[in-house]
């Protein structure tokens, strides 16, 4: 598999009133052709930006401070706003948390998705509409045709958030960044669109990014898992071999503190104390002053990243973290 | 209140400085124009600007038009801080009891909206007119005015707090309404109602100085701007200073105000959203 | 079991709702259409649902934020609907609630000692030093320090918020606490520091809970018994491991078998279920769950099934559930 999507020292920047904060930190991964790769990180960790930057949509108080994101081998930092609006629904598309921000509440579903062909296709109306109504189908809207002809508050949760699913599917796109896509849907809900998200990406071939605070939603389905921490990598690997062994303490602390549906423990583990704020970072390892390993030499500098075949790692120790469960 | 960072608000700060000189000067008043505002000096008519009696130079009886200006500031002034207190005392009654208070929203709402139906100058000259000319009577024209929008920005604010968790809280607690009302909803509406306020002075000095100008205000002799204004009208091409110099102070005193304003309203508006971060 | 603490006996919640101010007729919302439930002394009870199901609405009438259109609510026996005034705010101490926003549960503009000390303030404990010694107590409890007093909630993290709102509530020395989504809004890793404080906290102090939410991993977690609702009902109720292993109601099944698992490779064996939740506005006819009960028979689109017990003490609304027989499995009929 070539990599579809390569992203090297990528760093961001927001500038605040309490001075310029680092929301991403020289992140450097790679997606290959349908690789299905899932970003995990709490609130803080930067997971949101990079889904942003990738897509050229950080703006102003916040900025790309360096780093490089290809996209199949198109450099995308630096690109003029035009040529990126070329890129973006036809090769790389984003559907966010909250689908009533995205769609317009006073266009048709059906009109709105073949805007989005229009734009980038030289298709008549009736064509595009025809391809609206398909893609509605696609995404399994029962009625597409009559569907399409409705404003999106007539429809339910579950409902829009498919139709922005296929409005960012239109045009066929090669890579699609889902941010928290199911974190406002009821369960059951988000079961149906996790099985669609993830036979889209088998169907049309292409890589999809899922981000998200939920472990458990990239556990099923994801090639490889990145955790993220206070705007840095601390972990990438397979899923299997994530859960199964991690090898930073982060990971482990997280997988650890989560409850389990198929048993009760007596005491969750949880991790000590807080995420640092980006404006008072640790000179170190930023998750130092909560882990249980660390050891004066963590505090000193960044730690470096260290591979190990297919893994990555930003922990200078070697532990053995292998699940007890 | 974040003081440091109204300090440093540009608009917030130049607007502070006008309004303070306006209101130093009308405080001075005694002190800067010895000369008695209403002593009239036939023989001195329309003297000019930059004379050694008359700085700002005198009107059409002889009258120190510097004297009259600062003395009238005090007039404007007065009346403009007592339609701000009246009308935010009422307007926050009202707006609080509307907005708490699910049955009497639709009465109460209903008058103010037929207050509201009258454009607003229309409504002061006619209550003021009614009334009579007098200072007392244009405060209540105006506070009539005014009262009915200060109570909407209260009530709306009011509607939103009554649904937060915070005040469902003090609920569960066992808190009766008059508490939450202290505690919690109204402390909660002072950032809008402060800066509706410091809108309902700047026009409520606008509204004065139109009533004065149409002879609905306080009565001759007591100079207002206005009606300096109305005095030295007949007399642009020969005399302009008599009306510009009213004019000039009338913008200066509302534009200081509205600066003030918007500062106060860049600052503690979006403040209430910092706080939720 | 020993006399409930908390009780609910055909508790509806009814809202009449018009499409605009001037429509001659009103739709009506059964928001929570006909409940019973209880907590023993000292036991959590889970409530769990998806969206509409109504468990949010239960915890407002439980604490009498809304009060209900029908049926009763009974604290150790005690009618709570008929108190009022003096009366009722006595009785508020024995019960109070964890919100789940922990920015939105405290008032920005308040010191914490204020916020915590509020419930003593409106009890009548006058005096300020008094107030101050028993809020330490409070925040210590939580795991907090008497310096945070002077602070204000924006100063502090997500999670330290929460356990402000956690201290507020247990000022009056309640008995049942109803925690509203209380950790929904936190990290991951510090839900855990708080579903491990509220574990502790039941312990040191015999609270029970009414304990609300959307993730079921937690309520699992925390849970001795756990209520399933659906559009308004209680579909399921049992012993927390029960539940869990052996779910009986299709709905319960699909729920379970729909969550997520942090553990590659358990996608098999999952059941999607078709559609989603109903409006509220238009409850289906019959059983509640029925179209979209992959076991749905004639019998379920007519009739609503009542809570039985099958025979094992579990409470079970579903008609293909019977005394003896083997419970419906919803898996068979993918």
């Amino acid at each position: 598999m070539s990599a579809l999507l390569e992203v090297e020292n990528l760093s961001v920047r927001f500038r605040t009133g309490g001075g310029e904060i680092v929301a991403v930190d020289r992140l450097s991964f790679a997606a290959a052709r349908g690789e299905f790769v899932g970003i995990v990180g709490e609130s803080g960790s930067g997971k949101s930006v990079t889904a942003l930057a990738l897509m050229g949509l950080v703006t102003p108080p916040g900025r790309i401070a360096g780093g490089s994101v290809r996209l199949d081998g198109q450099e995308l930092v630096g690109l003029r706003e035009r040529d990126y609006r070329r890129l973006r629904g036809k090769r790389m598309a984003m559907i966010f948390q909250e689908p009533m921000s995205s769609l317009n509440p006073v266009m048709r579903v059906g009109e709105q998705i073949a805007e989005a062909v229009r734009w980038h296709e030289p298709v008549s109306a009736r064509a595009a509409a025809a391809r609206a109504v398909e893609m509605l189908a696609t995404v399994g809207i029962p009625g597409a045709e009559q569907r399409a002809k409705a404003y999106p508050q007539q429809l339910s949760g579950g409902m829009r958030q498919r139709v922005m699913i296929a409005m960012a599917l239109a045009c066929g796109p090669e890579l699609l960044v889902a941010d928290e896509p199911t974190t406002a849907l009821d369960v059951t809900v988000q079961a149906q669109i996790l099985e669609l998200l993830a036979g889209l990406r088998t169907r049309f071939g292409m890589t999809l990014l899922l981000i998200t605070h939920d472990l458990g939603v990239v556990a099923e389905q994801a090639d490889r898992v990145l955790v993220m921490y206070a705007g840095r990598l601390v972990e990438a690997a397979p899923t299997a071999e994530l859960f199964a062994a991690p090898l930073h303490p982060y990971t482990a602390g997280l997988l650890d503190s989560i409850p389990d549906l198929d048993r009760r423990r007596d005491e969750l583990p949880a991790i000590e104390g807080t995420v640092p704020s980006p404006l008072a970072m640790p000179p170190g390892c930023a998750f130092a002053p909560r882990c249980r390993f660390a050891e004066p030499a963590c505090d000193t500098g960044p730690p470096p990243l260290r591979d190990f075949g297919a893994r990555r790692t930003a922990c200078r120790r070697d532990l053995d973290l292998g699940r007890s469960a | 209140m974040p003081i440091r960072r109204l300090l440093t608000h540009r608009l917030f700060m130049t607007g502070l400085v006008l309004v303070l000189a306006v209101a130093g000067a009308a405080f001075a008043a005694d002190w800067i124009a010895s000369a008695s505002p209403t002593r009239m000096n036939m023989r001195a008519r329309f003297t000019p600007p930059w004379d050694a009696r008359f700085l700002l130079g005198s009107d059409a009886f002889g009258r120190d038009v510097l004297s009259r200006l600062v003395h009238g500031a005090r007039v404007s002034l007065r009346i403009g801080a007592l339609v701000v207190v009246v009308a935010g005392i009422l307007g926050t009654l009202i707006g609080a009891a509307a907005g708490y208070f699910r049955r009497l929203d639709g009465p109460l709402m209903r008058v103010m909206d037929a207050f509201m139906a009258f454009p607003s100058i229309l409504l002061a000259i006619a209550i003021a007119a009614a009334l009579g000319p007098s200072e007392t009577n244009v405060v209540a024209a105006l506070a009539a005015v005014y009262t009915p929008r200060t109570a909407r920005i209260v009530r709306a604010a009011v509607l939103q707090l009554r649904e937060s968790e915070f005040v469902q809280a003090a609920r569960v607690s066992g808190a009766g309404d008059a508490f939450i009302l202290r505690r919690h909803i109204l402390p909660n509406c002072s950032a809008p109602l402060t800066v509706q306020l410091t809108f309902v002075f700047a026009n409520a000095v606008l509204a004065e100085a139109v009533l004065s100008f149409l002879g609905v205000g306080p009565p001759p002799p007591t100079p207002t701007w206005g009606n300096m204004i109305a005095d030295g009208r007949n007399f642009i091409r020969e005399a302009p200073w008599i009306t510009l110099a009213p004019g000039i102070a009338i913008s200066v005193t509302v534009l200081g105000l509205n600066l003030l304003g918007d500062g106060l309203r860049d600052i503690l508006d979006p403040r209430m959203k910092v706080a939720q971060g | 079991m020993t006399a409930p603490l908390l009780e609910a006996r055909g508790l509806a919640r009814h809202f009449s709702v018009r499409s605009h101010p001037f429509a001659r007729v009103a739709s009506l919302v059964r928001a929570v259409d006909g409940v019973d439930f209880a907590v023993a002394p000292g036991e959590t009870l889970g409530l769990v649902g998806e969206s509409g199901c109504g468990k949010s609405t239960v915890a407002k009438l439980v604490v009498r934020l809304l009060d209900p259109t029908a049926g009763e609510i009974l604290f150790e026996g005690e009618n709570l609907l008929a108190l009022e005034g003096a009366a009722l705010r006595r009785r508020r101490a024995d019960i109070q609630m964890v919100f789940q926003d922990p920015a939105g549960a405290l008032n920005p503009r308040h010191t914490i000692e204020t916020i915590v000390g509020e419930p003593l303030e409106i009890h009548g404990m006058r005096s300020r030093t008094e107030r101050r010694a028993r809020t330490e107590e409070l925040l210590a409890r939580v795991g907090m320090l008497p310096e945070h007093l002077t602070r204000h909630p924006h100063e502090f993290s997500g999670g330290q918020r929460q356990r402000i709102g956690i201290a507020r509530a247990l000022a009056l020395r309640p008995r049942l606490l109803v925690c509203d989504e209380a950790v929904s809004a936190l990290d991951v890793s510090v839900q855990a520091q708080v579903v491990n404080l509220l574990k502790r906290l039941q312990r040191e102090l015999g609270l029970a809970y009414l304990f609300i939410a959307h993730d079921l991993s937690v309520v699992r977690h925390i849970s001795d018994r756990v209520a399933v609702m659906y559009l308004g009902r209680i579909v399921e109720t049992a012993p927390a491991d029960q539940l869990f292993s052996r779910p009986h109601h299709p709905y319960t099944q699909s729920l379970l078998s729909a969550v997520p698992r942090p553990a590659p490779g358990r996608a098999t064996g999952r059941v999607v279920l078709s559609g989603e939740v109903p409006s509220p506005f238009a409850a289906p006819s019959g059983c509640r769950f029925h179209p979209r009960c992959p076991l749905a028979v004639e019998i379920c689109r007519r009739e609503d099934p009542a809570l039985r017990d099958p025979g094992d003490g579990r409470s079970v609304a579903c008609h293909l559930v019977q005394p003896g027989a083997p419970p419906p499995d919803v898996r068979s009929a993918a």
